[in-house]
């Protein structure tokens, strides 16, 4: 299976305590509120959850896509696929940060010195078992290198970088901070990096042009192909991607194409890019099942044939079971549960998760009445300091209205799997579990965005 | 199982307590062109009952017909032809105020609840409107107790249709009652009744005005739905889609309907919401006694909730039978592919999945014989062409496939004149097309070198593969750009992808790869289509390698003891039967 052998490789995009707030003028809504996950080379990661629990301003923000009156508010996300890196390096140099370099004509010490006389105490940087710790010593124990003092921002606060630094050189490694990245950059990352697929096709073509055309201009703007040779590449991809009679459509209009061909358009107008990751929201739901069986059988050739990695969201558990080796559920702005799909399936833990699959008709064959979640999905519009789904759980208890759960370790086999419930660690007495929730939620204080001042 | 049978539907309805029974019911779209060209035949000749107070699903593919069908039993399409029966009368034959009546009695719950509320009207305005158009309520009157002949005055008038009267009155004596449904209070409902020797005259009086009990009655069907009485005068957009929805469920229940066509009434909902409102529709069958026509792509949701189901291709009904039997063994071939097609929130099912080839046909041009021939996995061959291997009948398939979407295509004026005159138009390439569809092989020798230059390529040596492929091939033979040829070669062996670079240059140099007994046909086709006779390549192809499937419409044959009917001709005796073969395909 694709899982194990990804699992060894590093990931190819990291999302770590990502932020993206909307603010309006009647509130302010935490659209994606404090979440983490990872995507590995070659991997299918699956994104769930019902309408409004942010699954696709989580796809936004990866593509920088997020407009006003949104704002990424913290976190990061990493994107750190080598030759993007490196294209990116190239195009931006004064915007890149060179780990070697920067080991060369600096003194770690002395950096972390400075660092410690103007104000940062030294748990922030090594840890607290290295409170009150000195320069030397964090440097000696390893606990802190240059590339934390880059990723963390504090290269950028003793100048020895720009301000505004989004890619990052270590050796053959090295990654692009998303969240940092200027218009410019993102629209180099777009496309060849990350590409994205819409749930309408329609919307993402144009009515006025021929679907070649807008493949053409694809070609052109990533790959500087032009005239013949652009138009045999746009007949080949449309080929690639099952469209029969591919010489004919190349120049026909959307409206002459049918929907499930509108949608394999995009898919080849995507692959003009050669992207690495491709990030596809909900882009079967508008299809009927025949439809759609052919579109996730062509992106599982796709990802085998190019060994893609693919974000996929939808709210459809059975699209999701086919498509995924890895699911993410999302409610109301958080991530309740990650685990392999099968595990999922098998043993959800969350008791959200439970109530979702409960739902579903085909996995209740027989049943007099489906099960039902009660209430509705919470607009997320404060910082957490309860868990959001206790008002709707058939297992909530007094604490849950009281204490922010946290991602815990709820696997029973290899597989990672987590839950942010106060339900778990499994093995714990529930005031324990509640204290460890409790004790971890405050280490991990985030970004209020009221706190926040009005730098762009 | 495959004895040709007709079903014979009188049989049937004779046991059975029947709604709705429709018979060879066509719905016809003329399309108001210069050309007078073909209707669109979205319901193309079905039959099927529906009993009182069960729910028959209909599934289908977009386009198949299926929400005109819903449209055309509650009248609002015409039928072209053929009659839908309703308790037993022939509803596409009523007008005015007897249609008027009758629609009382079926409703229709829409797909898109944002569109098909009024976002100007509040929600007590929506629901009321039915019962405004329809003077609700009737205050009739039933008298019970005596022979003689009744007269009803004042504020209500005597019971005339089969529906059970508002307010019934005993007589002698005058006690009153009235119906569940009406939210008027006995005490405001007073009767004098006077008798003589012949005749019973009842005055009624009601102190309640209509509008008030419809403002009631509207409140009353507020909590049926699960919504709340204080809703009555908020605006639609106030709402969620779920309780949106629920909003036009009681629409469509204000008037008491027996009959309710629910158009996919879940399919724009999360699932979370959808199982809520299954639930509620489930509640109120049983309530209310409702019959149901529930239309849905969503098999899941189908399977969940339907008695029977009827599963719909373009204009037909496929297969019609119990909703556990057709789920759990499907006999029609559109039914089984339909099915696994569907996404199983299991990941440790491993069922396999049959992946139906392009789309339906345009319903304006529907194909001859079954429907479903153009798509078939399991269509039936002509006999002399069965030991064929599966490559090359699907090359031809699709190749027929192409054409056939060619002939569909919109064909602009110049377009038309390049063709006249001679010129390349996109519908030109018809090389391309054969090199797409049918296996290309080169000869032993070329084979070699082709290999040769994938391994010198391979190894970083692309001078060397240049020259390999220079010697062995001539730039003469293709239309192609040679150079472009091998450097595309020389990028797909270096991405690894060998068997890309092979068939570049098979389908560029390699002869066409076919059974010597087709090989002549299917030159022949692609002759006609060169000289830019489309339609006679097609006609020929169709001649050449079609079957029962492309010629005849099936019948629909009794596929099991419950009676269900599978509209193919594989039912027949001398076929083999579906499953058979789908069984062979995946071996």
């Amino acid at each position: 299976m694709s899982l194990q052998q990804s699992r060894m490789d590093e990931p190819i995009l990291e999302v770590e305590n990502l932020q993206t707030t909307f603010f309006t003028d009647k509130e302010t809504i935490r659209a994606v509120d404090d979440i983490s996950y990872t995507i590995h080379r070659g991997e299918t990661v699956g994104i769930v959850g019902e309408s409004g629990s942010g699954k696709s301003v989580t796809a936004r923000s990866i593509m920088g896509l997020v407009d006003s009156p949104g704002r990424i508010m913290g976190g990061s996300i990493k994107f750190r696929e080598p030759t993007t890196v490196d294209r990116l390096a190239r195009l931006f140099p004064k915007r890149t940060a060179e780990i070697d370099e920067l080991r060369e004509e600096h003194d770690l010490v002395d950096l972390v010195d400075r660092l410690l006389s103007s104000g940062h105490r030294a748990s922030e940087l090594g840890g607290d078992q290295y409170a009150g710790a000195d320069a030397e010593t964090l440097v000696r124990e390893g606990r802190v290198d240059m590339a934390d003092l880059v990723e963390g921002g504090y290269a950028a606060e003793l100048g020895i970088v720009r301000e505004k630094t989004f890619v990052v050189r270590d050796g053959a490694e090295g990654y692009v901070e998303i969240t940092n990245a200027p218009k410019e950059g993102l629209r180099k990352l777009r496309g060849s990096g990350i590409a994205m697929i819409f749930q309408d096709p329609l919307t993402s073509l144009n009515p006025v042009y021929t679907v070649g055309n807008q493949i053409k201009e694809a070609l052109r703007l990533h790959r500087g192909l032009t005239g013949k040779a652009a138009t045999e590449e746009a007949v080949r991809l449309l080929e690639a991607v099952s469209i029969p009679d591919a010489r004919r459509r190349v120049d026909e209009y959307p409206h002459q194409f049918s929907g499930g061909m509108r949608q394999r358009a995009v898919i080849a107008m995507a692959l003009a890019c050669e992207p690495e990751l491709l990030i596809c929201d909900e882009p079967t739901t508008a299809l009927d099942v025949t439809i759609q069986a052919q579109i996730l059988e062509l992106l599982d050739e796709i990802q085998a044939e190019r060994d893609l990695s693919i974000m996929f969201i939808t709210h459809d558990m059975g699209v999701i079971a086919e498509i995924a080796d890895r699911v993410n559920v999302m409610y109301a702005g958080e991530l309740v549960e990650s685990a392999p799909s099968r595990v999922l399936f098998d043993e959800p833990k969350h008791p959200y998760t439970q109530g979702l699959l409960e739902s579903i008709p085909s996995r209740n064959v027989g049943g007099e009445r489906l099960r039902t979640i009660e209430g509705e999905v919470p607009t997320p519009n404060e910082q957490p300091t309860y868990c959001r789904f206790a008002p709707r759980c058939p297992e909530a208890f007094d604490a849950c209205d009281a204490v922010h759960p946290v991602s815990v370790d709820v696997s029973t086999s290899e597989a990672e799997h987590t839950a942010a419930c106060l339900l778990y660690p499994e093995d714990m007495a529930r005031e324990d579990a509640v204290a460890y929730h409790q004790s971890r939620g405050a280490t991990t204080a985030r970004a209020d965005p009221d706190e926040v001042s009005d730098d762009e | 199982m495959s004895e040709t049978e007709e079903l014979r539907r009188s049989d049937r309805t004779d046991e059975r307590n029947d709604l709705v029974n429709v018979n060879g019911l066509k719905t016809y779209y003329e399309s108001g062109g210069i050309l007078g060209s073909q209707p669109v035949k979205a319901v193309d000749g079905v039959d099927f009952d529906i009993e009182r107070g069960e729910t028959l699903g209909l599934v289908g593919e977009s386009g198949c017909g299926k929400t005109t069908l819903g449209r055309t039993l509650v009248r609002l399409e015409r039928a072209t032809d053929g009659e839908v029966l309703f308790d037993g009368e022939d509803i596409t034959t009523f007008s005015g105020k007897r249609l008027k009546k009758w629609r009382r009695d079926a409703q229709i719950v829409f797909q898109d609840p944002e569109s098909s509320l009024n976002d100007r009207m509040t929600v007590g305005e929506i629901i009321q409107e039915p019962l405004d158009v329809h003077d609700w309520p009737d205050l009739d009157v039933d008298v019970v107790g005596t022979q003689k002949e009744v007269t009803v005055s004042g504020d209500g008038h005597l019971n005339e249709d089969e529906r059970e009267a508002d307010i019934t009155v005993e007589v002698p004596g005058g006690a009153i009652s009235v119906r569940d449904g009406v939210p008027l209070p006995q005490d405001r409902v007073s009767v004098d009744v006077s008798e003589s020797d012949s005749s019973v005259t009842v005055t009624l009086s009601v102190d309640v005005s209509r509008s008030k009990l419809r403002r009631a009655r509207v409140r009353e069907l507020l909590t049926t739905v699960g919504l709340r009485r204080e809703h009555y005068f908020r605006y639609p957009h106030q709402f969620s889609g779920g309780q949106r929805q629920r909003i036009g469920i009681a629409r469509a229940l204000a008037l008491e309907p027996e009959f309710v066509v629910l158009d996919e009434p879940v399919s724009a909902l999360d699932v979370s919401v959808q199982a809520k409102i299954l639930n509620l529709l489930e509640e109120l069958q049983e309530e209310f006694g409702l019959t149901y026509l529930f239309i849905a792509h969503d098999l899941s949701v189908v399977r969940h909730i339907c008695d029977r189901v009827a599963v719909m291709y373009l204009g037909h009904i496929m297969e019609i039978g119990e909703s556990d039997e057709l789920f759990q063994n499907p006999k029609n071939p559109y039914t089984r592919a339909l099915l696994s097609a569907i996404p199983d929130p299991d990941p440790t099912d491993d069922k396999r999945r049959i992946t139906l080839r392009g789309t339906p046909p345009s319903p304006r041009d529907p194909p001859k014989g079954c429907p479903f021939t153009t798509r078939c996995p399991v269509k039936i061959r002509p006999s002399e062409y069965d030991h064929l291997d599966e490559e090359t009948w699907e090359g031809i398939e699709l190749l027929r496939e192409i054409l056939r979407e060619r002939s569909r295509a919109d064909r602009s004026f110049t377009e038309m004149a390049r063709g006249v005159l001679g010129m390349e138009t996109r519908f030109s390439g018809i090389d391309e097309i054969v090199r797409e569809v049918f296996p290309h092989r080169l000869d032993p020798e070329r084979e070699q070198a082709l290999e040769r230059a994938i391994e010198a390529a391979d190894g970083g040596r692309e001078d060397e593969a240049r020259e390999i492929l220079g010697q062995h091939f001539d730039p003469e033979e293709t239309d192609a750009d040679f150079d472009d040829l091998v450097d595309a070669f020389i990028s797909d062996v270096h991405a690894g992808s060998h068997e890309q670079a092979r068939s570049r240059v098979r389908d560029r140099f390699g002869e066409m790869d076919v059974p010597p007994e087709v090989r002549s046909d299917v030159e022949t086709a692609i002759d006609h289509v060169r000289s830019g006779d489309e339609d006679t390549a097609r006609e020929y192809l169709r001649d050449q390698f079609g079957s029962v499937c492309d010629a005849e419409s099936p019948q629909h044959h009794v596929v099991s003891d419950t009676g269900r009917t599978s509209y193919c001709h594989r039912h027949r005796a001398e076929h083999e039967e579906p499953e058979v073969v789908f069984e062979s395909l995946v071996d």
